[in-house]
């Protein structure tokens, strides 16, 4: 069953070190951090959502993080801005208008990721159309990507595009015209 | 005796219809926090990082809930003495909701504030015409059912462009605490009809036959009658022709328009309303004084008109005038139902019960009608979807004029 949260990257080791318990205390934690402070940042969480969800767990209460995975698996431990969640992040055109949000990924049988799925369009998620873009018109390197990624595709190249759908048998894919396509040596950079 | 009577016995002069501020506030402001419960949700928890599949699974919870309460819901409200106490529950209830939605978007709190939702909302609906029956005078009913759909389009016209501001200058959260805190008026509204309310009229209740067959009266021949089960079948097909025409057009609207397409789907949603609000009362009007049925078949009529012209015309802005006969539908509807349903329970009572079952089938409609268009407009095209719900409004209207039959006294007699 899908637990989505906002994860830390203290969460992607206590994962990492297989540590289910840790986990659901951690989601405590959030509830918990998330009851106690509610009225005082109701307000400030509008403005900010990730407000509200930046607890600090105590790690004492069940055990160090630090401690090493069994069985030879091994830790490699990112900065925090250097990894960041993919769904539900707005994806801008070029000029920085808000067309979409990323709803899914698709991936290759090699797990390299073809393309995204956005929820594009629409008025408060009233007329809009699912659409997948090429993934490697998607930027990730530019200052908005905590809150958004950039498309080489604006909303007149994405909005006429079939819709997706999982029983379709061929899946239509919007590339843009100048693709930085990197089909043979795929590298997604992270 | 009737349950039309309850009201006029505590208040012999009539209650008119143009009076209780207080219940057009209520009505106002139970729409308006209502809106953010739409399909809003999925974007919300879309911007959550929720996968597609979660989200299906919250909001298919929200939908059974829905189902499995409209009669239970419309039953309890029968049972509950004090109607305001209800409808005061059921806005807490979905107040409670709104914020848990806004603090806690995890999977276990959202499915729990959804089913919650639905429940209080099967709830205020039917408590919130049963203190209408209950405060207006029977002559005055119609008028009064028109004034409270006028003042729910209003809140539902302002509400979609406030949470709109709300969603783009604030972010998706602040749509729930906004939705939340309007709860608040809401229940404010609701304690001015106190005095109007449970108090005084307590004895009267005790006295009145139509309450001692209601408690008293445990059998279930209510169901069985013809104009409240034609009526059911009649609204069933109404809202599987209707409830996904809307979204079908925002979707060719997204497809068309540039840039200006959320406005002009905003103004798909927005202009409906303000006809609802400009034709409910006169709705409520001609009920009564032409009787149901010729204002059933023009609000039913302009369903297909709408289907056949929105699979015709491509331009974004025609799309909007022609989203107008919504308006018209939506007036005609939102009178008739809660009168209709007062006029056949009048000799049974079983009054929310009722309601609760039109809703049940109104449910079942809207819910096919969005899987059953989507499939159509996969395999034959969107435009092929829109006649096909054409075509079912086209049905819904013939059997209005074949199965339904007048339910007012005053024009039947």
């Amino acid at each position: 069953m899908p637990w989505p949260f906002d994860i830390t990257v203290r969460e992607i080791r206590r994962a990492a070190a297989g540590c289910r318990q840790n986990w659901l205390a951690a989601l405590q934690v959030v509830g918990g951090a998330v009851v106690g402070g509610a009225l005082v940042v109701a307000i400030a969480a509008a403005a900010n959502p990730s407000t509200g969800q930046t607890p600090a767990p105590d790690e004492g209460a069940y055990g160090s993080a630090e401690a090493p995975p069994a069985k030879g698996a091994r830790l490699q431990q990112f900065a925090h801005t250097d990894l960041f969640r993919i769904l539900g992040k707005e994806v801008h055109s070029p000029s920085g208008q808000a067309m979409a949000r990323i709803v899914d990924l698709l991936v290759d049988e090699t797990g390299q990721p073809r393309a995204a799925i956005i929820d594009f369009g629409g008025f408060l998620g009233v007329g809009t159309r699912k659409i997948a873009i090429d993934w490697h018109t998607l930027r990730f390197d530019t200052e908005e990507t905590k809150e958004a990624v950039v498309a080489d595709l604006d909303r007149d190249q994405i909005k006429a595009a079939p819709e997706y759908k999982d029983s379709r048998e061929l899946v239509a894919v919007v590339i843009a015209p100048r693709s930085r396509q990197r089909d043979i040596a795929p590298d997604p950079g992270w | 005796m009737k349950l039309l009577r309850i009201g006029s016995e505590r208040r012999p002069d009539g209650m008119a219809a143009h009076g209780l501020p207080g219940l057009d506030w209520l009505n106002f402001f139970v729409a308006n926090f209502q809106t953010g419960f739409g399909p809003f949700i999925s974007v919300y928890l879309t911007s959550a990082g929720w996968t597609q599949g979660a989200i299906g699974a919250a909001l298919s919870t929200g939908t059974i809930a829905s189902m499995v309460s409209q009669v239970p819901a419309g039953a309890l409200v029968d049972a509950i003495r004090d109607k305001r106490m209800a409808a005061a529950a059921a806005i807490a209830a979905i107040g409670v909701s709104a914020l848990a939605i806004a603090l806690w978007p995890n999977f276990l709190a959202i499915t729990a504030a959804e089913a919650l939702h639905s429940f209080a909302s099967a709830v205020l609906g039917p408590a919130v015409a049963a203190i209408t029956l209950v405060l207006v005078d029977p002559s005055a009913f119609g008028e009064r059912l028109g004034r409270n759909a006028r003042y729910a389009a209003i809140g539902n016209a302002v509400a979609a462009g406030l949470m709109g501001a709300c969603a783009y200058y604030l972010g998706d959260r602040a749509v729930f605490l906004f939705a939340a805190a309007l709860g608040i008026p809401a229940l404010a509204a609701l304690e001015t009809l106190r005095e109007a309310d449970t108090a005084p009229l307590r004895p009267c209740r005790a006295a009145s036959p139509s309450v001692q067959a209601r408690r008293g009266d445990r059998s279930w021949r209510f169901l069985t009658d013809r104009g409240l089960i034609a009526f059911a079948v009649c609204a069933a097909l109404f809202h599987l022709a209707n409830a996904a025409m809307l979204p079908i057009a925002a979707a060719a609207v997204t497809k068309r328009a540039g840039s200006e397409a959320g406005l002009i789907i905003a103004a798909c949603i927005v202009g409906p309303q303000l006809v609802t609000a400009l034709l409910s009362p006169w709705a409520g009007r001609a009920a009564e004084a032409w009787g149901r049925r010729p204002v059933l078949l023009l609000g039913f009529s302009s369903l297909p008109i709408r289907g056949i012209l929105l699979a015709c015309v491509a331009d974004p802005y025609l799309i909007i005038a022609i989203q107008l006969f919504d308006g018209f539908s939506a007036a005609a509807f939102g009178v008739l139902f809660p009168l209709i349903v007062a006029d056949v329970t009048r000799k049974t009572g079983h009054y929310t019960t009722s309601l609760g079952l039109v809703g049940l089938a109104i449910g079942g409609g809207a819910t096919l009608s969005t899987t059953v268009a989507g499939l159509v407009a996969d395999h034959l095209g969107v435009s092929s979807a829109l006649l096909s719900l054409a075509a079912v409004g086209m049905c819904a209207t013939v059997l209005v004029w074949t199965l339904m039959p007048e339910t007012s006294a005053v024009a039947a007699g």
